[in-house]
């Protein structure tokens, strides 16, 4: 009986089927979003082989863009506002993704994408407000006479960004990650490309290192400084042993009288913790390294710039290397930052540079007597200044908007947890230049240029240090150093400290107050230096000096290891002793230290599986390549004498906190008999290193095996991911062995206390410059790919030679037809 | 006569992925817009079928043979890889086209057996004309 309704039995189920499937996605947010594969959820596969002509308004004549075998960009145009206009098209075509995150991260409008995922991250940057200092900055640039060609150049980039989107929109397609995210990517604004600069400023200088040594000295009195060693650092080695002032006009500071307060810090410490893991996504945890050596060191005569700046591991890289030659045959080839109109790190015809960062103290915290929201402010009462932040917060259906209450004081925002207040001052908070900077050393064509342009590098910090084509080499750490009222803290032995800017101050009594910066020809530098060389890796930038630059140096052993390696071939060093100091991984640290650790307990009777272990140190070469089987217990066992020996004195604060430097004197000292002003913080030396190898032994045994299956390389792995990698896995980099430690000069970031291990940081890039006044070369290596599309073969095609130590040649060729391409883009339209 | 029907069949296969891609390539990726290719293609492949043959085959093949044509004309072994690594991203929209123009399909065919077969006998009536199977 039912065989006679069959048709209407199916057409009852299909139409089920078919209006449920209709109205399905209206259920789940993710369905609509890849239901349509190819405009939607592979619409990057649309991008990734994009060439051909391409109609782009504004250009004066046609550019071609040639992409070589590398996936690196070419870019041929008449003239320079055309080459960066292509510039911004290029950026966003290949990082639209990448940069988009970055301008959203510095403006506290992550959410706008990500939802209540990334609510807190806003609110942080909406406090510490650099979309403000950004807005400031563009405001001073777009009004200046001075920055005009600047301020030009970042709008001929900016609507090359903006074409770029008007062409995906005209096409109907969805770059991958907006269509999986259900969202239109937003158009680009100059504002952006100053808010990117102004996050990585933020992340290579902003600290709370004054907070912390706070806390350390509530922890253990003011001795704890110069018994440590903290603040002169002598045991590191500075890049200048002195430098005289040249102005002649020392900044006069006053002192105020004996002010020093154990303040409750260690809330907000915690509190701000947060912050400083923000820092790792794109910035500073590791320190770089670079070098130049003059003509005369070099087997061949000219002068070689290195440069490898120690950053966060993404997928994409940070870097994008493209080359653009314009005008008169101008070449500016490098590592450019996407987003932003600038090669960063690179060369031109003339000169080359490099930075790695000074890591100053430019960031001070301040505490006042308060009277409910009002405080005392150098003997006057002020109300707090409250800002309130609107952040659209994506949800299913739109968007929700969340107040947030940001309170300020006049010298910046408050930070506070329970009764902890504190206000922030920060160098990058007000206007600052850095873009200009770069800019003109773009296009500078000798040292003294760079110098010149160097004057609008405030913030942060960095350790430039350039070559060029006449052989001059140059060092300057060119920045906004402030100069502080200082307050007298106390007497420690003989000596009596002052604050210089180490720790907070009491605003109240007008303590630390900026009276100005250090004159730009007074900041530690060297021309053409005597030794024919500089190197800097993060360490001490001056010896000998009146202004006060810092504390928190990197420790020396990849300066010492460097400036060995570069000593023993003085006079004949080549491009390829370049790289093999690069990629060194024999670690100086382990040298200068472990055989006194091992000494210590070399007459401790030890049990086989010890034993073992105690010779496999013993017999080890200092190397930490994949195959090392000592580089694993080294790791542990330092960590753990590390923590032995500071655990009591830091509390919560992080091991690293205490240099390593610090630990080896107190090794040494213990051998030779003598722990002078160490003696009172340690403990039982020897108790301590013994039960450290011991626990680092066991917990091998126990997390990875016998010492026979000790590999470094299978403890330590790049697993390099997307910012959306967790969710989608395919964004994520292949895994590979990873190599290196904390102190060797190819480095690895990671967290120590317990294996297996993931890499966060190495080297973002690594390149050599030879300043030959022929050639335009760089050799370098990147640890991804160049462009960050998902699908494009050039995703990570470079990550194989970057982890095997290997380099790339890029050379910018006088013309588009000195070398055949893998594709062309050619962009017309006028 | 069998090569003919063999003819007409593949023909009608090829039309509807060559549609499928067409309604793919202009459909913006806004819902519900972006079903409209499947659903579109379930429809046709629905009205012509006379047999059941007919509709399993012009309702389920086009739209896989799309997607296969799709992966093989990446000619990078990389970008293939990463296509296929998608995983859910990639099968989920393939098996969701498949199902609707199924069920499209199944939908229309019913329809017009249970209002005579439009123009033509169907199979089930027991008349000889109208069948893909059949000559003319």
């Amino acid at each position: 009986m039912l065989w006679r309704y069959k048709h209407h039995i199916a057409i009852l189920i299909s139409s089920i089927l078919v209006i449920g499937l209709f109205i399905l996605p209206m259920f789940s947010p993710l369905l609509p979003r890849i239901l349509h594969p190819l405009n939607g959820s592979f619409g990057s596969l649309r991008i990734a082989f994009l060439e051909g002509f391409i109609e782009l308004q504004g250009l004066e004549s046609e550019v071609q863009v040639l992409y070589d075998q590398l996936g690196i960009p070419h870019v041929y145009a008449e003239n320079e506002l055309d080459a960066y206009r292509v510039m911004g098209f290029l950026h966003a075509k290949d990082r639209f993704f990448q940069m988009d995150v970055m301008r959203r991260l510095a403006q506290g409008r992550l959410s706008e994408l990500f939802g209540d995922l990334t609510l807190d991250m806003d609110k942080e940057f909406r406090q510490l407000g650099l979309y403000i200092s950004a807005y400031k900055t563009l405001d001073y640039i777009s009004n200046s006479t001075d920055f005009r060609r600047e301020y030009e150049i970042l709008l001929a980039y900016t609507d090359g960004v903006n074409q770029f989107l008007r062409y995906l929109k005209s096409n109907g397609i969805m770059l991958t990650e907006y269509s999986l995210l259900g969202v239109e990517p937003e158009e680009w604004r100059p504002i952006d490309s100053i808010s990117i600069g102004k996050f990585m400023a933020w992340s290579l200088s902003w600290s709370m290192e004054d907070l912390r040594l706070q806390y350390l000295v509530n922890r253990n009195g003011l001795d704890i400084l110069v018994d440590l060693d903290l603040l002169d650092r002598s045991l590191n080695t500075p890049i200048l042993e002195s430098f005289t002032i040249k102005t002649g006009e020392n900044l006069t500071t006053s002192v105020s009288k004996k002010s020093f307060k154990e303040v409750p810090v260690e809330g907000i410490v915690n509190s701000l913790e947060g912050l400083e893991e923000v820092k790792k996504i794109f910035g500073f945890v590791l320190g770089s390294n670079n070098w130049v050596i003059s003509g005369g060191l070099t087997r061949d005569g000219y002068p070689i710039v290195a440069n490898d700046p120690h950053l966060s591991l993404t997928a994409p890289p940070i870097w994008y290397y493209m080359a653009l030659t314009f005008g008169d045959g101008f070449k500016i080839l490098g590592a450019s930052l996407p987003g932003t109109p600038v090669i960063l790190l690179g060369r031109n015809n003339y000169v080359a540079w490099g930075f790695t960062n000074v890591g100053p103290d430019v960031t001070d915290f301040y505490y006042f007597v308060w009277d409910g929201d009002r405080y005392l402010y150098r003997g006057e009462w002020f109300n707090i200044d409250r800002r309130v932040e609107e952040i659209r917060v994506k949800v299913d259906d739109g968007y929700k908007v969340v107040e947030y209450i940001v309170n300020e004081t006049v010298l910046g925002p408050i930070y506070e947890y329970k009764d902890e207040r504190y206000a922030m001052r920060w160098t990058g908070s007000q206007v600052t230049l850095e873009m200009i900077a770069v800019l003109r050393y773009n296009y500078a064509r000798n040292i003294y240029e760079l110098i010149e342009a160097a004057r609008y590098f405030h913030v942060a910090p960095q350790n430039l240090v350039a070559a060029d084509i006449e052989g001059n080499i140059l060092y300057y750490p060119a920045g906004l150093y402030p100069v502080r009222n200082t307050t007298y803290l106390g007497d420690v032995g003989d000596r009596k400290l002052f604050n210089l800017g180490f720790l907070p101050f009491n605003a109240s009594r007008g303590e630390g107050e900026w009276i100005g910066y250090i004159e730009f020809e007074d900041i530690p530098h060297a021309i053409n230096p005597e030794e024919g060389f500089i190197v800097t890796a993060n360490n001490k930038v001056v010896g000998k000096y009146p202004f006060y630059l810092g504390w928190s140096w990197a420790d020396r052993y990849r300066y010492m290891r460097i400036k060995t390696l570069l000593m023993e071939k003085a006079g004949s060093l080549t491009l390829e002793d370049m790289m093999t100091i690069q990629i060194d991984l024999r670690s100086y640290a382990a040298e200068s230290i472990i055989p006194y650790a091992l000494d210590i307990i070399r007459d401790k009777p030890l049990e086989d599986r010890y034993m073992e272990a105690f010779e496999l140190l013993d017999f080890w070469d200092y190397r930490m390549t994949p195959d090392s089987q000592a580089a694993p217990l080294y790791i542990l066992w330092l960590y753990n004498i590390h923590r032995g020996l500071w655990g009591d004195v830091l509390g919560d604060l992080s091991v690293g906190f205490i240099p390593l430097e610090t630990t080896e004197a107190v090794l040494k000292g213990y051998l030779a008999g003598s722990l002078g002003s160490y003696g009172r913080w340690v403990g039982d030396v020897k108790e301590i290193v013994y039960r450290a190898f011991i626990d680092a032994v066991d917990k091998l045994y126990n997390e990875i095996g016998s010492v026979d299956e000790w590999r470094w390389g299978d403890i330590l792995k790049y697993n390099i991911t997307h910012f959306m990698g967790e969710a989608l896995p395919w964004f994520n980099y292949r895994v590979y062995d990873g190599q290196g430690g904390f102190y060797t000069v190819f480095p690895a970031g990671f967290s120590p206390e317990m294996p297996p291990y993931r890499i966060s940081s190495s080297q973002s890039m690594r390149s050599i410059y030879l300043l030959d006044g022929e050639s335009t070369l760089i050799y370098f290596a990147l640890p991804g790919g160049n462009i960050g599309n998902v699908f494009s073969p050039h995703y990570e095609d470079l990550l194989d030679d970057y982890v095997e130590l290997r380099y790339f040649k890029l050379e910018a060729y006088d013309s588009p037809d000195a070398f055949t391409p893998e594709y062309r883009l050619v962009f017309g339209g006028g | 006569m069998i090569g003919k029907n063999v003819f007409k069949i593949l023909l009608y296969i090829v039309s509807l992925t060559v549609l499928y891609m067409l309604l793919l390539d202009f459909t913006p990726p806004s819902y519900p817009i972006l079903l409209l290719p499947p659903f579109i293609v379930g429809m046709i492949a629905g009205f012509v079928s006379w047999r059941k043959l007919d509709l399993l085959v012009l309702s389920l093949l086009p739209i896989p043979l799309y997607y296969i044509a799709f992966l093989l004309s990446i000619d990078r072994v990389y970008t293939l890889n990463k296509v296929l690594a998608t995983g859910p991203i990639l099968y989920i929209p393939i098996l969701y086209h498949l199902f609707l123009a199924f069920s499209t399909a199944i939908l229309i065919y019913n329809v017009k057996m249970l209002f005579g077969g439009w123009g033509g006998s169907a199979e089930e009536s027991g008349s000889s004309q109208g069948s893909l199977a059949q000559e003319g």
